[in-house]
């Protein structure tokens, strides 16, 4: 049991305390204290405060989905990325628009400088550095379990807190691995945090041990670009956020800040033979490695060893920022000994004689098994606990902030006294992301890909604002300002579509020649512009040439433009899928009653029963996802719930009318 | 409350004198009117197929009509009608699920049925799963708790023996069969996903769109599969063998003699076989739908007419046609008989049994299929290729044993031709046209430039249906994929 005599002197009384500022623990206390709830979050070092501990990037596929999405929603990656890009690309762009995803070059040291001032200008929000090594809890008022009450710090400083937010990254009981060499350690050279773990041990929840890694760092000057292939990037004037400042920040290149370009190199048959040969002094191969390490990003070593027919592998080179000359070698992440890795990289065309600056290296953490959960991100276990990010078992900055704006606002949502705020597989990719995490669990560090959303042609980039924007008002944490602007460009969408819909386009000469001019067939009767616009090669943007000039369609701005193009392109697909979507809603909307003991209920397997019982799903559709629950499960527990809703309406009506139940 | 409609047989299985069709749900109605007429309309008056005459029925009331397929035209500019029926209309809660229903009572026969549920599903009724209807009356409180407590039992019970079944079924041919084109499309998705989720990593668009070109072969096999839904059907239900020819040629007598029973009334007056008759016997394990009509020959009463006409209908339904030829008959006239019979029902497989050879003298009999094959090489036209069999029967001298021992060779070359995968349940078969439709989408989005990932949710939709037909989990599979046959990360 824990100790709950406020043995040390009480420093503050917070209604949440976030642990850990990294980007999952920024989001949280930002959404916390602006929803108006006195929040305190604590760093280990407030110089690590939203550190890009591994690639200097934001967004890519699914990725910047999620950071449009964590805008949506009143969260603040997306202005961070704009205020301190140093080069926009848009990915997929000839891929469709389900896919189409922005990514950011980030100047590191930059956005943890926006970062950490926003968190420190925040109303309601004191930013602390100190390592927490203790969660409080007291015995629940309904006397059924614990909820927390305070947090303590290594220095033995105790908080009084009613929520408690776990962002604690890959900093519990941190390991780095360089080959033969292994110490305790944070990411990025900071300490790491080695006692929360047996706290949230002791509060029951299962600690599981995950790994990643991350490639080398060398000096720019160092580099013969001459020798590499240069990535520059394009569209400068994307935003995430839907709705910027007039006033672009000059740092980022949306505010006319200097474009970095990026450069790409590749592996060859000499830097796989150095790994080869050395592959016995790798700690993953010669098992000192216990954590589990992601699939999606391996080491230099795996994909040699497992795609032993591929003779080179991309490297890309991502400067860190503008004011260093750092830059991370995207493609070399590796845990041999320092020595292996100068080898390898010296023998990739460009960086013969790069200078490195960081080692790359594999870290091994502690994560909780994120299926003891509820979709709001609070523990099942201990009330009032939240976590988000890598403890949970994720990846990646952004799928840590949109957890951590999710457990935030839960957060503060529970001490409004309100009901949590759950988006669901359809309405978001932070929806997939958290479900995905909480009902199944995941034995590896989980990426977002846009492979694990059903609903992907209904959640783009492009409309994260209309499908969040109304739920981000109602946590207040959207500005009046960007709810007008998001009505406004909603309502000139709609009157472009309408307006494209009802406009026929007549079968002359005009209109022919135009529609020869893009290969595209004649047409012999009227059509709508609509209709012309479904052509796959025809675009809003060809077809303004034979449109009247009406402002419904002349006024559009580009992203308005953008959408209304989408939507009446792929409309026959995205109706599709909005039916695939109501069916799921259907079954999602099937509530399970909190209360269920799995035991009761008749004639179900003993492994589904186990199942249900410890992942205590919220719904039948998410009872449906839980890996080797059976449909014959679901319907016997379908008319389980009914018999029982049917039982509680006639006891009712009994009671009502005086009857003995 | 549910919202979607579902349909199933509600007789038991086997050809019993009338079948009943059960659909419910919101779109019963709806559904069942676009293929039901109260009457059937000249085709000067084309409204057949829009006439809505359920959905205005008064509940708990029965109508006469036809069942017909709107999509088929059978040559005057009418649809083809598949059976003449009762719809009995019960409107929800009243009902027995509590949701509206409406029952077709057809005719009986299986394929009958078959055909009538296949028109349902494929304008979006979904077949019930066992137990369904009773476990909607209960969600709608049309049966008391002690009864629900069955009926999870029963749900229970029936989806894990139907599961059972379908794993034992799913672990022969057809599992590995759907299993090896769900790899085709898992992979070539799985590629799709690496251009799309992995947009640097070299050329993968370029593989892709490669990938989606080899998808028309595995198009092609889905066909294949598809079709052998029918000859699964056979395996399952029983081969229908029509036996047909002249009144008094001695068709009823040959029924008999291979059921060892006297079902068929048997006299020497021509036409005494006015209804089919049809019986169920075993060869060789393989149940055998045995049907004999009505004499072909232009009708002299009315009576008789309607056996005729039930006759030609029983040949269309038939899987095989024994034609027994009378040799009292020149062999132009009874190969003519034939051809005229089997005109408008193309594709089945006739045996040819020219029959009372025990009457002819020695060499005759030689001589009259000499004279058969003349006759059909003369006339080639619709019979060609059709005929299997040219045989010399008597049915009082074991004639019946000729025959069986022909069906038995006809039903293992064709069990063999089944020797692969078979598709044998209503859902496989759907899911399977699904996934074929979906397929067919995703590359006729591919050649007409849509983007990667329209062509993708096509394909997801179709790796979906056929995970669906072997429990897969394509998701994972194809997050697998990526990983474990692409070098992708950081």
């Amino acid at each position: 049991m824990i100790v709950m005599e406020e043995s040390g002197r009480c420093f503050g009384e917070y209604d949440v305390a976030v642990i850990g500022a990294g980007h999952a623990g920024c989001e949280a206390a930002l959404a916390a204290a602006r929803m108006g709830f006195r929040t305190v979050v604590f760093a280990v070092t407030l110089d690590g405060v939203a550190n890009m501990a591994c690639n200097p990037s934001i967004g890519g596929t699914a990725k910047g989905q999620l950071v449009r999405e964590i805008d949506a929603l009143g969260g603040e990656m997306g202005r961070a990325a704009d205020a301190t890009a140093i080069q926009v690309r848009f990915l997929n762009r000839s891929k469709g628009p389900a896919v189409y995803s922005p990514r950011a070059q980030i100047d590191r040291r930059q956005y943890q400088i926006y970062m950490k001032h926003v968190l420190e200008t925040t109303p309601g929000l004191d930013l602390r550095q100190g390592e927490i090594t203790e969660i409080l809890t007291t015995a629940a008022e309904d006397g059924r379990g614990r909820r927390v009450c305070g947090v303590v710090t290594h220095l033995g400083a105790f908080y009084r807190c009613r929520c408690v937010v776990a962002c604690t990254g890959t900093y519990l009981k941190g390991r780095v691995i360089i080959g033969e060499n292994s110490y305790s350690s944070g990411p990025d050279g900071q300490f790491p945090a080695n006692r929360l773990s047996d706290s949230l041990r002791q509060l029951g929840h299962t600690i599981i041990r995950l790994k990643t890694g991350t490639p080398p760092r060398v000096n720019g000057l160092s580099i013969d670009y001459s020798r590499t292939e240069i990535q520059d990037g394009d569209e400068p004037g994307f935003t995430f956020s839907f709705c910027p400042p007039e006033k672009p920040d000059p740092r980022g290149v949306a505010g006319g800040g200097s474009v970095i370009p990026c450069y790409l190199t590749h592996t060859n048959a000499k830097t796989h033979e150095i790994i080869r040969e050395n592959l016995h002094r790798s700690p993953l191969f010669n098992g000192s490695i216990e954590g589990v390490g992601p699939r999606y990003c391996p080491s230099i070593e795996d994909k040699i060893m497992r795609f032993a027919d591929k003779d080179r592998h991309q490297i890309f080179l991502e400067p860190l920022g503008r004011e260093t000359e750092e830059v991370y070698l995207q493609g070399l992440s590796s845990s041999l000994p320092e020595d292996v890795q100068t080898d390898f990289v010296h023998s990739i065309a460009g960086l013969e004689n790069a200078s490195i600056m960081r080692p790359a290296y594999a870290i091994e953490y502690d994560a909780i098994d994120a299926t003891e959960l509820r979709l709001s991100l609070e523990s099942k276990l201990v009330d009032g606990l939240f976590c988000a990010g890598q403890i949970n078992g994720s990846s990646g900055y952004e799928e840590a902030a949109g957890q951590g704006l999710m457990a935030g606002i839960n957060a503060a949502l529970k001490l409004r006294g309100e009901p949590p705020l759950i988006l669901d597989r359809s309405e978001a990719y932070i929806g997939v992301l958290i479900d995905d995490l909480v009902t199944r669990g995941t034995k590896e560090p989980y990426r977002m890909m846009t492979s694990r959303a059903e609903y992907r042609l209904v959640l783009r980039q492009d409309n994260a604002d209309a499908r969040l924007t109304e739920k981000g008002r109602k946590t207040g944490l959207v500005s009046g300002e960007a709810i007008a602007r998001f009505r406004e460009k909603q309502a000139r969408i709609d009157r472009a579509i309408a307006f494209l819909s009802a406009y026929f386009v007549p079968p002359d000469g005009k209109t022919n020649s135009f529609l020869a001019k893009y290969s595209s067939a004649e047409i012999r009767t009227g059509v709508s512009a609509a209709d012309l616009l479904r052509r796959p090669e025809l675009t809003l943007e060809k077809l303004r040439e034979i449109l009247p000039a009406v402002p419904d369609v002349c006024e559009l701005g580009p992203t308005e433009a953008e959408q209304t193009e989408i939507r009446i392109k792929y409309s026959g697909y995205i109706q599709r899928e909005l039916v695939q979507v109501g069916q799921f809603r259907k079954r999602e909307r099937q509530r399970i009653p909190e209360d269920i003991n799995y035991a009761d209920v008749p004639s179900i397997s003993n492994e589904s029963r186990e199942k249900l019982n410890r992942i205590r799903p919220e719904s039948i559709g998410q009872a449906m996802r839980i890996l080797g629950v059976s449909p014959a499960d679901i319907a016997a527990l379908m008319v389980y719930l009914h018999k029982r809703e049917a039982g509680a309406a006639a006891d009712a009506e009994n009671a009502a009318e005086g009857r003995p139940i | 409350m549910e919202r979607d409609t579902i349909a199933a047989i509600s007789t038991p299985p086997g050809n019993g004198g009338i079948g009943i069709i059960r659909v419910s749900g919101p779109e019963a109605a709806g559904t069942v009117d676009r293929i039901f007429a109260s009457f059937r309309k000249s085709s000067k008056d084309k409204d057949i197929r829009t006439a809505r005459q359920v959905v205005r029925m008064c509940a708990f009331t029965l109508r006469h009509g036809y069942i017909f397929d709107p999509e088929t035209d059978s040559g005057d500019g009418d649809p083809e009608l598949i059976d003449e029926c009762l719809v009995s209309f019960m409107k929800g809660p009243r009902s027995y699920t509590g949701e509206d229903v409406v029952e077709i009572n057809t005719h009986g026969g299986t394929a009958v049925m078959r055909r009538v549920l296949s028109l349902l599903f494929r304008y979006g009724v979904r077949p019930a799963e066992p137990g369904e209807f009773t476990k909607r009356a209960f969600m709608n409180g049309r049966i008391d708790l002690t009864r629900a407590e069955a009926v999870a039992e029963l749900i229970r019970a029936n989806t894990e023996e139907s599961r059972k079944a379908a794993m034992e079924q799913m672990s022969g041919r057809l599992a590995e069969t759907v299993n090896r084109h769900a790899d085709m499309v898992e992979e070539t998705l799985a590629r799709l996903q690496v251009a799309i989720d992995y947009p640097e990593y070299d050329d993968e668009e370029q593989v892709a769109r490669e990938a989606l070109a080899a998808l028309n072969e595995t198009a092609g096999e889905l066909r294949k599969l598809s079709r052998t839904y029918d000859r699964g059907r056979i395996l399952r239900e029983g081969l229908r063998t029509a036996i047909c020819g002249r009144p008094n040629a001695g068709k009823s007598s040959l029924l008999n003699a291979l059921l060892g029973s006297e079902r068929a009334i048997v006299t020497d007056i021509p036409g005494t076989t006015r209804d089919t008759i049809e019986e169920a016997m075993d060869v060789a394990g393989y149940p055998v739908i045995l049907t004999d009509t009505a004499g072909l020959r232009e009708a002299e009463d009315a009576v008789e007419k309607i056996g005729v006409e039930r006759a030609r209908e029983e040949l269309r339904r038939a899987d095989l046609i024994l034609f027994i030829a009378d040799p009292a008959f020149s062999a132009g006239d009874e190969v003519s008989l034939l051809e005229e019979t089997v005109r408008e029902i193309p594709g089945k497989e006739i045996i040819f049994a020219v029959n009372k050879t025990d009457l002819l003298a020695a060499n005759a009999g030689i001589q009259y299929e000499k004279a058969v094959r003349e006759a059909l090489e003369k006339r080639g036209g619709g019979l060609t290729g059709r005929i299997r069999e040219i045989c010399l029967i008597s049915v009082k001298r074991q004639g019946a044993e000729e025959i069986i021992r022909l069906l038995r060779e006809y039903l293992e070359q064709r069990g063999a031709g089944c020797g692969g995968a078979i598709l044998t349940g209503e859902r496989h078969k759907m899911l399977t046209d699904k996934a074929i439709a979906a397929i067919d989408r995703a590359a006729g989005a591919a050649s007409s430039g849509m983007p990667l990932d329209i062509v993708a949710s096509d394909l997801w939709e179709c790796a979906g249906a056929l995970g669906e037909i072997t429990g897969r989990n394509v998701t994972e599979d194809v997050v697998d994929a990526i990983f474990s046959k692409f070098c992708l990360g950081k």
